[in-house]
Order: structure tokens, then C-alpha cells, then sequence
């Protein structure tokens, strides 16, 4: 096997030079300087040299985003040398160029889901948002660019405050509230906008526990709950519920002073769930935004088949 | 570009229809189509231009002449949009073509490697590019602003062929649509309608020609559009009852189809169609009763509803008459909405040119007839 030692150094440094600190950046930037410094002179050795990368890294950051960083690197790598009829020198330098454009792109991606949705968003309008999400601040800045005045509702939350910054900095009208008023404030809110850790095959989102919880509302109440997110977040897994939440931390939490009392008389009896994600289930998400477009839940299953055709049809793996 | 440079013909010709359209000389989004592209054909054939780009900006051009007469109607910019992917499907497809034959040239002189490359990299990203491959792939290479400025000599030609199978497409949609009458609409069955539709006229007009049913009209206020199609239904020998559309509701529970037209299709399978047809879609839910669109596929819009508005208002005179507005009516406002939103759960089927769909399915017909890229004219 090849000399791997600087993966996860070099992965680390780039999510961390990047800005939104997006993992995604680390596998790509990373995958792509696997190829430059490859000594293999074949496909299968290329492919090889990725996925033990790919091992590594996993090892190290178990999370959906590498995941689907490599899946997506890995398919793009097969789709290019079906189409260009297996020749090895102009596989290696067209993966090599798209590699490095990736982040410029990547970050144009942001820009353009913000113009795309801040059309949703109109003049005077309420908005609910939760959790933190880059996608979701760059719409609302968008839409301030184009004069539009809006006034946020966002909910107490250690995961709200780089977007309650964003918002308070701008001098935009900001109500704070407890997610247990979310009912509450909901009839008098527009529309409701968040971000996604993840997307998943079904159209549905994996995102900060309490989303769920505000998208069965806005649907009961008839508010149109819409998600922002890049395209390369979407994964081809398929939870039916929410035990079946990959990889879901559940925190290790103190309660608050007065149960504290009464549970370090009994400890033995004190059972805690604190889980810090959970999914949304298509049904309740009424558009999603991303780069490719505006899309249904229905057609984020269409987009990700396109991504695996190629991929399928020369079963490297 | 310099835009003095076309041709006087042309111009003429969009100011004509300019004019017409903000007259409302037309009153059905059939005709307004098959004029708008009868006219980009026109401009396509006889504006001068090199390569697709420039084709490009001249429909962008005065497609947006056309566009901003009517801003709300989606109608007009599908069909501009419709032409310009047709533009890009016909270059990219001329790229493809051009390569396979430049390399099948090259590998048959034996040429070097990497002159056969260069052509290989050069269709590998037209078609990563080409509109069925986009998507995910896009973030990694070139920058998606497709350079379009490659010359074909066969561009022209089949371009005008394109734009002219659309214009065929559209003329036929009574037929294909009528083509499936009977497998719809069953024996002693009640259906129900309002306003008045060329498309349902066909489907219920094909069906009568092997089955007895019966259909009730809403008479459609204020337009009264559903009384002249009650007459042309019992016309053609149906059984047909007229309402006012008060009484939907009232007649709902007796009905087991409701079959509407409409004016454009959204993205996300929803309806804008005439003011009336939401409290009809409501009603028939209510009542378990299945709803129908009949339409033609040209209507589909790539537009979602809340990025535009409806609020097209028709002359408050058809509601109050001038004459009436007297004493205390003369301080009471009149407003006269012309179009509904219907969400698509509240439908159940699409009757189309194509075929039948779900409204979950629509979504998936927009990327075969616009390209996003083209959102913004």
C-alpha cells in the first residue's frame, strides 16, 4: 500500500482553512491529491489507491459527509473513464482539473441556491427558522440584497446562534423563542426555512433534533416548510424511522437543578434520551432547495439514480 | 449583439404581437402559443447569427419583449424557454456528433494519442454537461456557463426542425388527449366540470361517441364561460345539467368525476387555473371524489407557486356593472381575481398529450422541456 500518513492531516487542514468548515472540501481537496501523488499506472491501481484513502479517512471521520464525498468522487471517477473509452493519462488529468474545481464550484453552488430561493421569499414576510445552516443564512442575505424586508423567528438554541449573529448584525427584526412556543408563533409565520445535514433517497432530511417536531406543525397548520441544501449532501440511504438514524449521537446531558435532586436520590431509575438528530420524512417537506434546482422530495431519488447509473454499470467498488 | 441590425420584418412582427397580446386580442393560451413559436421560427430562419450563443441572446431578446406584455402569464415564457433548450439539446447533440466523427476520422489515419484526446475530452464534457447527465456531477469540472460557441452549419436546419415537431406537438393534443376518452369515462357515470375547456370538450365529445354519462356544468361566474359549454355538450347529444356555483358543494356527493381544464401547470403539479376551480377541487375532496386535469403538456411551466403571483384581476364591470355602482354601492370595492392556485394533493390525475400521470410525477416532465439555467430571462 502506499504512503497514506498525511491523509488525515492534510484532510483537517483543509476543513479548516475552508470557509463553513464543510468536510466535503477535506474528502474531494483530499482524494484529489491522493491522484496527483499516485504512482499507479492503472485504473484498478487508481481506484485502489482512492479507496484505501477513503478507508482512512473513514476511520477517522465516520460521518455522512465523507461518506458521500468519496461515493461522489468514486462515481465521477467511473463515469469519466467509460466516457473517455478508458484511456488512463486523460482520466487522470480531467479528475485531477474537476477535482480542483470542485470548491470553486462548490462555493458558487452556495450563491446560486440563494438566488434561486430568495424568490420564495417576498417582501415583508415572516420567516421560522431552525438550527444553523450556511445555505439558509446566504437566502436571507440574499433577499436583503434585493430589498426585501423580513422579520426571523429563531428558537433558543445552542445550533441557532451563528444564524441569530447573522441576523442581529444586519439589524433585521429577530424574535427569539423557546422550540416549545414553535406551535405557538406558527399561524402567524409564512413560511418555514432550515438547512439539512443530510438529504436523504427519499427526499427527506436528517437535520438537528426538534426539526421533525416543527415540520409536523407547519404541515398540520398549513405552512409551507421548506429545506436549503447542496447537492452534494444527498445520500443514498433510506431511514423509516428514526431508530434508523446512522450514526446518531446521543449526548450525554445534565438536567436542570431541580431534577438533578430528585434523580441523585434514585440514579439507578434515571434514564435520559438525549439524541441530537432525527429525520423528517418526505411528506412533510414541501420543496427542497438546491444548486440543481428547486426540486420535490420526489425528484432528490431521481437525482441521486443519475449519479449511480454510471456506477452501476461498471460495478467498481 | 447590436439589436438595430434585425432584420425590419421581425421587428414588426413581435411589435404586432406585442400589441395584440396587451389588446387580449387572444383568449386562449392554445393560440398565444403556437404564434409565439411560429414567430421564433421566423426569427430563427431570418435573424443573421453564428452560433448557438448568439441564437441565444436574440430569442432572450425579444422573448423578453413578449414576456414582460403579460409578466404573470406563464404561458409565453414556456414557450421561449422551450426554444432555448431546444437550443442546447441541438448544439449538444451536433457537438456529440461532430466528435464521434472527428475521432472515428482520426483513428482511421492513425493519428496520435493525444489528438484523439483532445476530441474525447471535448464530447466526455459536452456530455457531462448535456442535460441528462447534469445534477450532482456538476460541482466537479468546468464551470456549467456552457460556452455555446461553437459553429455547425446544420444548426439552423435543425433547430427550425425542433421548433417545427413542437408546433406539431401542440397542434395534435385534442387528438391524443381524446384518445384516451374511454379509458376514463365509464357508462351512466356523472361528471363534473366548470368554465369551458377546448381539451375536456374533446374528451367528453370522443367519449359520447360510445358511452351514455352525464355531466354537470358550474356556470362559472362572472365569465359565464361553463353556460356556453353546457350548450355545446348538449350539442353533441350529452346529457348535461347546468348549476350555479353555489351549488357544487350541494351537487358534489352525486358526482363521481370532477374533469377540469387549465390555464398552466406548475411545477410541483399544481394547478393555476380559472378562479372557481379550487373551491371545486375542495369540494370534490371533501367528498372522496377524484379530480382530473385535461391539458396539454406546452402548459407545464417551470415555475412554483409563491415565486410568482397569481394576482391577475379581471375587469371588476363583469361582477358591478358601471351603471350599478350607485349611492352606497359606489364605495364598496370590487375585485375580480381570474386565477385559483390548487395544490396538487388535491389532485388526482393528469390527462395529457403524453399520456397520464400523477401530479408527482410532473416534476420529472419539466427536465425533458426546459433547462434551469434558463429560469431567468
Amino acid at each position: 500500500m502506499a504512503d497514506f500518513s498525511w491523509v488525515i492531516e492534510h484532510f483537517d487542514q483543509i476543513v479548516m482553512d475552508s470557509q463553513d468548515n464543510l468536510e466535503v472540501f477535506g474528502v474531494i481537496d483530499t482524494l484529489t491529491e491522493v491522484l496527483k501523488r499516485s504512482k499507479a499506472e492503472t485504473m484498478m491501481g487508481l481506484m485502489m489507491d482512492i479507496k484505501d484513502a477513503t478507508n482512512l479517512l473513514i476511520e477517522e471521520h465516520n460521518t455522512n459527509s465523507v461518506h458521500s464525498g468519496s461515493q461522489l468522487f468514486r462515481q465521477y471517477a467511473t463515469r469519466a473513464w467509460l466516457d473517455l473509452e478508458q484511456n488512463f493519462q486523460l482520466l487522470k488529468s480531467e479528475l485531477i482539473r474537476t477535482g480542483e474545481q470542485f470548491r470553486i464550484n462548490a462555493l458558487a453552488s452556495k450563491q446560486k441556491i440563494a438566488h434561486i430561493s430568495s424568490r420564495f421569499l417576498r417582501d415583508g414576510m415572516k420567516i421560522l427558522t431552525y438550527g444553523s445552516s450556511v445555505e439558509v443564512i446566504a437566502i436571507i442575505e440574499a433577499a436583503l440584497e434585493q430589498g426585501k424586508r423580513l422579520s426571523v423567528y429563531v428558537t433558543e438554541t445552542e445550533s441557532s446562534s451563528p444564524v441569530y449573529k447573522f441576523l442581529m448584525e444586519r439589524n433585521i427584526p429577530v424574535t427569539l423563542m423557546p422550540i416549545s412556543a414553535a406551535a405557538y408563533v406558527m399561524k402567524d409565520v409564512d413560511l418555514v426555512l432550515v438547512g439539512a445535514e443530510v438529504v436523504v433517497e427519499n427526499g427527506g432530511i436528517i437535520n438537528t433534533i426538534g426539526t421533525y417536531q416543527i415540520a409536523i406543525i407547519a404541515k398540520a397548520i398549513g405552512i409551507p416548510f421548506y429545506v436549503a441544501s447542496q447537492s452534494f449532501k444527498f445520500t443514498r440511504i433510506y431511514p423509516l424511522n428514526q431508530k434508523e438514524i446512522p450514526d446518531n449521537i446521543f449526548e450525554e446531558h445534565t438536567p436542570i437543578p431541580e431534577l438533578k435532586a430528585i434523580i441523585d436520590e434514585n440514579p439507578e431509575n434515571a434514564k435520559m434520551l438525549y439524541p441530537t438528530l432525527d429525520f423528517t420524512p418526505p411528506n412533510y417537506i414541501t420543496l427542497l432547495f438546491t444548486e440543481i434546482g428547486v426540486l420535490t422530495p420526489s425528484a432528490v431519488s431521481d437525482e441521486l439514480l443519475k449519479q449511480y447509473r454510471a456506477f452501476n454499470e461498471l460495478a467498481i467498488n | 449583439m447590436d439589436f438595430n441590425k434585425f432584420p425590419e420584418e421581425i421587428i414588426m412582427a413581435v411589435h404586432d404581437f406585442q400589441v395584440k397580446l396587451k389588446r387580449g386580442q387572444f383568449f386562449s393560451s392554445y393560440e398565444v402559443t403556437m404564434q409565439t413559436l411560429d414567430l421564433l421560427v421566423q426569427i430563427t430562419s431570418q435573424c443573421e447569427w453564428k452560433n448557438a450563443s448568439d441564437l441565444n441572446q436574440i430569442i432572450k431578446h425579444f422573448g423578453k419583449k413578449l414576456i414582460d406584455t403579460k409578466p404573470w402569464d406563464p404561458i409565453i415564457s414556456n414557450a421561449i424557454k422551450r426554444v432555448l433548450y431546444i437550443i442546447r439539446e441541438d448544439y449538444n447533440i451536433s457537438t456529440i456528433e461532430e466528435t464521434d466523427a472527428g475521432i472515428k476520422q482520426l483513428r482511421s489515419s492513425q493519428a496520435a494519442i493525444s489528438d484523439i484526446g483532445n476530441l474525447l475530452l471535448k464530447r466526455h464534457t459536452s456530455k457531462r454537461l448535456d442535460i441528462n447527465r447534469a445534477g450532482i456531477f456538476r460541482l466537479l469540472g468546468d464551470k456549467e456557463k456552457d460556452d455555446f460557441s461553437q459553429s455547425y452549419t446544420d444548426l439552423q436546419e435543425r433547430i427550425i426542425e425542433s421548433i417545427n415537431l413542437v408546433i406539431q406537438e401542440v397542434e395534435s393534443i385534442y387528438e391524443f388527449v381524446a384518445e384516451q376518452a374511454l379509458t376514463h369515462i365509464h357508462t351512466n357515470e356523472v361528471i363534473m366540470t366548470i368554465g369551458h375547456s377546448r381539451c375536456v370538450e374533446a374528451l367528453l365529445k370522443e367519449a359520447a361517441e360510445n358511452r351514455k354519462f352525464q355531466v354537470i356544468v358550474a356556470e362559472s361566474m362572472p365569465s359565464y364561460a361553463g353556460r356556453k359549454f353546457a350548450g355545446v355538450l348538449a350539442g353533441a347529444g350529452i346529457e348535461t345539467t347546468l348549476i350555479h356555483d353555489s351549488a357544487i358543494h350541494t351537487m358534489m356527493a352525486r358526482v363521481n368525476k370532477v374533469i377540469v381544464g387549465t390555464h398552466a401547470v406548475l411545477a410541483n403539479g399544481g394547478l393555476m387555473a380559472m378562479a372557481g376551480t379550487h373551491i371545486l377541487a375542495q369540494a370534490a375532496k371533501y367528498h372522496s371524489v377524484p379530480v382530473i386535469v385535461c391539458t396539454g403538456l406546452y402548459k407545464l411551466s417551470p415555475i412554483y407557486p409563491s415565486q410568482d403571483s397569481f394576482a391577475e384581476l379581471n375587469s371588476p364591470s363583469d361582477v358591478l356593472n358601471f351603471e350599478e355602482v350607485a349611492g352606497d354601492l359606489a364605495h364598496v370595492r370590487v375585485i375580480n381575481p381570474a386565477w385559483d392556485y390548487i395544490p396538487p394533493d388535491l389532485l388526482s390525475l393528469y390527462i395529457t398529450n403524453s399520456g397520464s400521470y400523477m401530479p408527482a410525477y410532473i416534476y420529472r416532465l419539466l427536465a425533458e422541456y426546459y433547462h434551469p439555467d434558463d429560469d431567468d430571462i
